[in-house]
């Protein structure tokens, strides 16, 4: 069963409890922590396994160093720069395995549901198609750029602070993340495909 | 005007608001003008919130499970069992040493007093076997066992009580 993701933001008294060693305030934060991380770690490594491992990797971190957090930055920058920072070691590991192995790995795990019906597939591989613009030919700046700004709707400013460029930085890929993905949105669908291919 | 093909390229820069047409903006005003550039903008904004819900979608999470592998909480077998029970707080913590030692000492006393005509143990309340003589009746309270010694003397009988706990 899956459930939605939560953006709720985790506030600063809980992670000041958390940190001080309240039991249910840990709780509380990793709770609310954890859509926030699975979500980001499936932009980072594209794959809904690896992200899962990528997301427990954090947390353990989380619970581990939570007192390294020095509260100046809002928690969410802290936890968005831990799972950036686990994402590129794993994906540093996994291209030195795969360099060995020469196992090109699937990114999307989307395979349709046989017993689907047709409406539903038809849906589904519009999606897929969408899915599959975003972690193959979006560069990974511009995909964390969209997912943050377009997607979860946070400010340039906030933004530029989380990912350490500048807010003008993060308007430029947002401008050429967006032409790319709505010019293959497009294209895909071939009632329109004429226009605007 | 501008012809469709201007506005699509500005389409693909817009912000949500504008595909959406909100707001007083050419692309805005167009879209709420022409179905077929509306139809596209409404694509865009369904792919993209298709999108968003996907990476939103995530699985059950056991919290407990993550706490417990990194020592924060006992695991789930552990945080199930009973307690053990309090341990009983004696009201006179030293009585389970000294009363066994006074009743020894009573003992020996006895035996320096009397000499050490003293038959061997006989009975011991808790034992089965009858006790030869007239046998007192000795009922020790809860956590005590007595030990009842006849002497040479049968007016004496030495009767030992002794915590057992």
């Amino acid at each position: 069963m899956k459930r939605p993701a939560q953006a709720d933001e985790v506030g600063p008294d809980l992670v000041r409890k958390a940190s001080a060693g309240d039991p249910d305030a840990l709780r509380s934060l990793i709770e609310g922590a954890y859509p926030m991380v699975r979500r980001w770690a499936l932009v980072h490594t594209g794959n809904p396994a690896d992200a899962e491992d990528l997301t427990q990797d954090v947390l353990v971190h989380v619970i581990q160093r939570l007192d390294t957090f020095a509260g100046t930055s809002r928690f969410s920058t802290w936890l968005y720069t831990v799972t950036r920072n686990a994402a590129t070691d794993r994906l540093r590991r996994q291209a030195r395995r795969s360099r060995k192995m020469n196992d090109p790995r699937s990114h999307v795990s989307m395979a349709p549901d046989e017993a689907e019906d047709p409406a539903a597939t038809a849906d589904r591989s519009h999606i897929r198609a969408v899915i599959e613009v975003f972690f193959e030919e979006l560069p990974g700046r511009q995909r964390e750029v969209f997912e943050l700004a377009e997607l979860q709707g946070l400010p340039s400013p906030e933004i530029a602070e989380m990912l350490g460029i500048e807010a003008v930085s993060v308007r430029a890929h947002l401008f050429k993340a967006r032409r790319l993905l709505r010019q293959r949105i497009l294209e895909s669908h071939p009632e329109l495909a004429e226009e605007w291919s | 005007m501008k012809a469709c093909a201007e506005y699509r390229d500005l389409i693909l820069a817009a912000e949500p608001g504008e595909l959406r047409g909100e707001g007083e903006t050419a692309l805005a005003v167009h879209v709420r003008r022409c179905s077929s550039c509306a139809r596209a903008a409404a694509l865009v904004l369904e792919e993209t919130a298709r999108l968003h819900e996907y990476l939103g979608e995530v699985p059950d999470f056991d919290v407990d499970a993550l706490l417990a592998r990194t020592g924060q909480l006992a695991p789930e077998h552990e945080r199930g069992a009973p307690k053990a029970p309090p341990r009983v707080q004696h009201r006179f913590p030293g009585r389970r040493l000294w009363v066994p030692l006074a009743a020894a000492a009573a003992l020996a006393g006895l035996l320096l007093v009397r000499g050490f005509g003293i038959r061997a143990p006989a009975t011991f309340v808790a034992s089965s076997s009858p006790p030869p003589a007239p046998a007192p009746v000795v009922e020790p309270v809860a956590g005590q066992d007595a030990a009842i010694m006849q002497t040479d003397d049968p007016e004496i009988t030495v009767v030992w009580l002794f915590s057992t706990g």
